[in-house]
């Protein structure tokens, strides 16, 4: 019986590497197309690996546009969004749990009510509100309005929960304000829920498109995806720019990817940890 | 004439990491109808065995035989046995009549068979009104009968038993022991039952096996098992307040106990330094015996137990309540000679003496 | 018994995080609402109230009704594949006891990439020319669409893509769940007599749904929402054969500027996803087992 299970262990081990290995494909075939000449490609054989890597193809994409500056956008306005929607979402989530007011449960009923409902729903009326605030083309516009997300309130809200009373009430008999007790108890007991929040939110605003293509029309301010995508679009065209195009999409793709590789524990944590919202 | 137990092992060892062994070289024969109850501390390895005849583990070593064919690469699922879990292990999503009739729906049994079997077991454990519940909707004693009734709807010759009572609170624990020992007086089904609880073990089992460290340390029924203990262990396991346990000093006249000499019997093998058991409720408080200093009274109502010092060792004895004593006081002890256990101080093994032949019959004392 | 909150503290705890949720969600929300019976075109500070126009023009609109065919297509086409081959990939791995972490890392990596940078890379794997996925289909003899510019094939490019991204997300949601079932059922269920198969189908699946559910809902909704893809593979084309709900509201939003008409597909794209959201959780409610 050993044996066979063993067997069997193995074979299921290999289909699921299989599986593994075709879920990455596209980013390896990215990667290898990166270093290939226009003529490999085009060439039209089934050959995957570069004959002669053409490393010099990424100095050219970079020329072609400011891909690092895009980069660094993502990743600053994903931080800042980040680290002032945790801080936000902290003193709700805290209100919510901890402290008594009149319509505290109205309150939390709203926001759960917005919780599932699509963001393009709000894009025309806050496309008029970011450029109201003359924050119009700037990345202080991106961040503005990304800093809600109802998903960190109710992800802190729950873990918040779990704090047991009679720490919050011995440390309130010990004359601490709430502000110490958010901070120096309830924060770092739900220290998981934080850094598993941080994480999803910091994917979805660096990759974010939709809504930063709309309020930025200016180079300095794109974000990786924006400034990716018209370059496709204004290269793509082009066969020969290929490689090139190939080379621009590892730029956007590989510092996420290599974090995530680092960090691989937490990304799946974070995610688990989202699933126990349901219900 | 040689008959084979319904259940047999034979040396069975079990090793999860293939160096330590958790069950070690294991024999064991169960008859059929015996209520049988593997009793230890948690760790002990008794549960493994359990899982073991169950499927639910795999045998390392040895091999299993059930009504005469080896078990070892039947999987769980045709080993035709039924078991009752200590968390009960019923189906969340499925009303008590689904738990109840799942192992029947899977075999493939009709429907009306089903229903009508599934009632009967009902109606025998008073379930019959909680058939269309959740079990998130049955209080702990409910579930337990749930779990049960699974097991008996099943049909089948051998139910094992995994802790099922530890859940319990105390008052619903005695009655269900009381209802288990009448279950298998009428399915007269052999029953395979683990606990640490050594109430539990006395008062229903047949047939006691006692493990400790993944070794049996002594099978019987429960009078040899507490008059009888084969070693230490299960000296100062069985029995609450445990049995005294008293190192004797060897001297060139004989053996002696807080400064008395004490009478020793020849044995059949020569003990290398030896102590003496004995139960509490086999000690007196005398004018004569032993000194003991009184340290503590446990006043029970119908006994008061006497913890005392006496020779640097605790000892405890009990005595009618009538009697008054009080702590600090400096008193003696008896021994009833005829009671006392003799134990080798090197090998932890009960000594036999010599002048007593060994008699099968009655004292079957089996060493492990 | 929690302390009563005192106004500086409401101020302070409350009303400062709600003001970008304010601002950013709940307010556009209603003026969403409001701008949809509106004609307005945003360059012009006029508008006129139009009723119920800007509904009843979008359901004799021949555009519309495709887009909603198409979003319906979308919702189905990567909703259950998602969901059935995530539930396959962690009931797999379920069963393994080394390696576990290595493999979901593998099949969630998809879901941390862009979805603009890795459809950029799609539209090339796609080329039916020097594409590896025709390649792949012409090695094994099967026939070779033109995927992004056939219009019967670019919606399910367009899933093909979308289902890549989403199954190892959906796979770590069904492996959570798995993980949380006591072992000790399925060790009854053995005993009981129950196969494998039998075990899957009464145990597994049923104890699973709520993450079945709540799966299907989330997916649905994401799948409403889904732009990026549509926007590097196919722009909606070809011949509007990849143009869902969303990205009709983009078009007439921000390439016409018919904020009007614009906002009456987003209210609708809005009610949809509020029943989405109201039935799972009134169902959900009903199927919470631990």
């Amino acid at each position: 019986m050993a044996k066979r299970e063993k067997i069997e262990k193995l074979i299921l081990f290999l289909i699921l590497l299989a599986i593994g290995l075709f879920m990455v494909f596209p980013m390896v075939w990215m990667m290898l197309s990166s270093l290939k000449t226009t003529e490999e490609i085009l060439g039209g054989s089934l050959t995957l690996l570069p004959s002669d890597p053409q490393w010099s193809n990424f100095p050219k994409a970079l020329e072609m546009a400011p891909f690092l500056r895009f980069v660094w956008n993502s990743f600053f306005t994903a931080s800042v969004i980040v680290i002032v929607q945790l801080f936000l979402s902290s003193l709700l989530a805290y209100a919510l749990t901890q402290m008594e007011f009149k319509g505290r449960n109205t309150l939390f009923m709203i926001v759960l009510s917005t919780y599932m409902l699509p963001a393009a729903a709000t894009y025309v009326p806050s496309y008029v509100i970011i450029s109201r605030l003359g924050l119009m083309d700037s990345l202080a516009g991106i961040i503005v309005s990304n800093l809600a997300n109802v998903f960190t309130i109710f992800l802190l809200r729950q873990n918040f929960l779990k704090v047991p009373k009679e720490l919050i009430e011995a440390a309130r008999a010990d004359g601490a304000s709430e502000w110490t007790i958010l901070w120096k108890i309830v924060a770092p007991m739900s220290k998981n829920a934080l850094i598993n929040a941080s994480i999803l939110s910091f994917v979805l605003n660096f990759n974010n498109y939709l809504w930063p293509s709309l309020i930025t029309n200016s180079e300095e301010n794109y974000l990786i995806s924006v400034g990716l995508n018209r370059f496709f679009n204004t290269q793509g065209a082009f066969e020969q720019t290929f490689p090139l195009i190939m080379a621009a999409t590892v730029i956007s793709v590989l510092p996420l990817l290599i974090i995530y590789f680092v960090l691989q524990k937490y990304f799946i944590s974070a995610v688990s940890s989202s699933s126990g919202l349901k219900g | 004439m040689f008959v084979l137990g319904i259940i047999e092992l034979k040396n069975v060892s079990k090793s999860f990491d293939n160096k330590t062994n958790v069950i070690d070289d294991l024999n064991l024969t169960i008859e059929s109808g015996e209520f049988v109850v593997l009793l230890g501390p948690s760790g002990s390895g008794k549960s493994t065995i359990l899982r073991m005849i169950a499927g639910l583990e795999p045998i390392t070593k040895g091999d299993l035989f059930i009504k005469g064919k080896r078990q070892n690469d039947v999987p769980a699922k045709d080993r035709d046995i039924a078991m009752v879990f200590q968390n009960y292990a019923l189906y969340p999503h499925m009303t008590v009549f689904d738990n109840i009739a799942f192992g029947l729906k899977v075999r493939k049994v009709n429907k009306g068979k089903i229903e009508e079997k599934v009632e009967k077991v009902a109606e025998m454990l008073g379930l019959t009104s909680y058939l269309k519940r959740k079990p998130k909707d049955l209080s702990g004693g409910q579930q337990q009968r749930v779990a049960l009734g699974r097991a008996i709807v099943r049909d089948t010759d051998i139910f094992l038993m995994d802790e099922p009572l530890s859940n319990l609170d105390a008052k619903l624990r005695t009655t269900m022991r009381e209802e288990l020992v009448q279950l298998h007086r009428e399915l007269s089904a052999t029953t395979i039952f683990v606990t640490h609880d050594q109430t539990e073990a006395m008062t229903m089992a047949d047939k006691i096996v006692v493990i400790n460290e993944g070794k049996v340390q002594q099978i019987g029924t429960p009078a040899e098992i507490y008059n009888y203990p084969a070693n230490l262990f299960v000296a100062g396991f069985i029995g609450s307040p445990a049995m005294n346990l008293l190192p004797l000093q060897e001297n060139r006249s004989g053996f002696a106990f807080a400064g008395q000499m004490i009478q020793t019997p020849g044995f059949t093998t020569q003990p290398d330094g030896l102590i003496l058991g004995i139960r509490p409720e086999d000690c007196k408080i005398s004018g004569k015996g032993y000194p003991v200093k009184i340290t503590f009274i446990e006043d029970l109502g119908a006994d008061q137990y006497i913890h005392g010092i006496s020779g640097g060792r605790k000892v405890v004895i009990r005595e009618s309540p009538d009697k008054r004593f009080r702590i600090g006081q400096h008193t003696f002890f008896t021994m009833n000679p005829e009671k006392i256990s003799w134990f080798d101080k090197k090998t932890g093994k009960r000594l036999e003496p010599a002048d007593e032949p060994f008699t099968g019959d009655e004292l079957r004392v089996y060493h492990g | 018994m929690d302390k009563k909150a005192n106004i500086w503290q409401l101020l302070f705890f409350v009303a400062i995080p709600l003001v970008p949720l304010l601002v950013f969600w709940i307010i556009p929300l209603f003026v969403s609402v409001w701008l949809s019976f509106t004609n307005w075109d945003y360059i012009s500070p006029d508008y006129e109230y139009v009723g119920l126009s800007n509904y009843l023009n979008m359901l004799a609109d021949e555009a519309f009704l495709q887009a909603l065919g198409n979003t319906l297509l979308f919702a189905v086409g990567t909703v259950i594949p998602t969901i059935i081959l995530g539930f396959i990939f962690a009931v797999m791995l379920s069963r393994l006891r080394r390696n576990v972490t290595f493999l979901q890392g593998l099949m969630f990596a998809p879901w941390i990439t862009p979805m603009i940078g890795m459809s950029i890379v799609w539209s090339w794997m796609f080329d039916p020319r020097v594409g590896p996925v025709n390649q792949m289909l012409g090695f094994f003899g099967l026939p070779e669409p033109h995927w992004l510019t056939d219009s019967n094939f670019a919606i399910w490019a367009v899933i093909i893509v979308t289902v890549w991204k989403n199954t190892g997300w959906a796979m770590l949601f069904f492996s959570d769940a798995l993980t949380k079932i006591p072992q000790s059922l399925f060790e009854v269920a053995d005993i009981e007599g129950a196969g494998r198969w039998a075990k899957i189908r009464h145990i597994l699946i049923p104890l699973v749904s709520p993450t079945t559910l709540f799966l299907f809902i989330i997916l649905t909704l994401d799948a409403l929402q889904a732009f990026d893809q549509i926007n590097v593979l196919t722009q909606g084309g070809p011949s509007g054969s990849t143009r869902t709900l969303l990205y009709l509201y983009y078009e007439l939003a921000f390439e016409q500027f018919n904020m009007g008409a614009a906002t009456a597909v987003a209210v609708l794209i809005l009610v949809i996803s509020a029943i989405l959201s109201f039935i799972s959780m009134k169902i959900s409610k009903k199927y919470v087992y631990y």
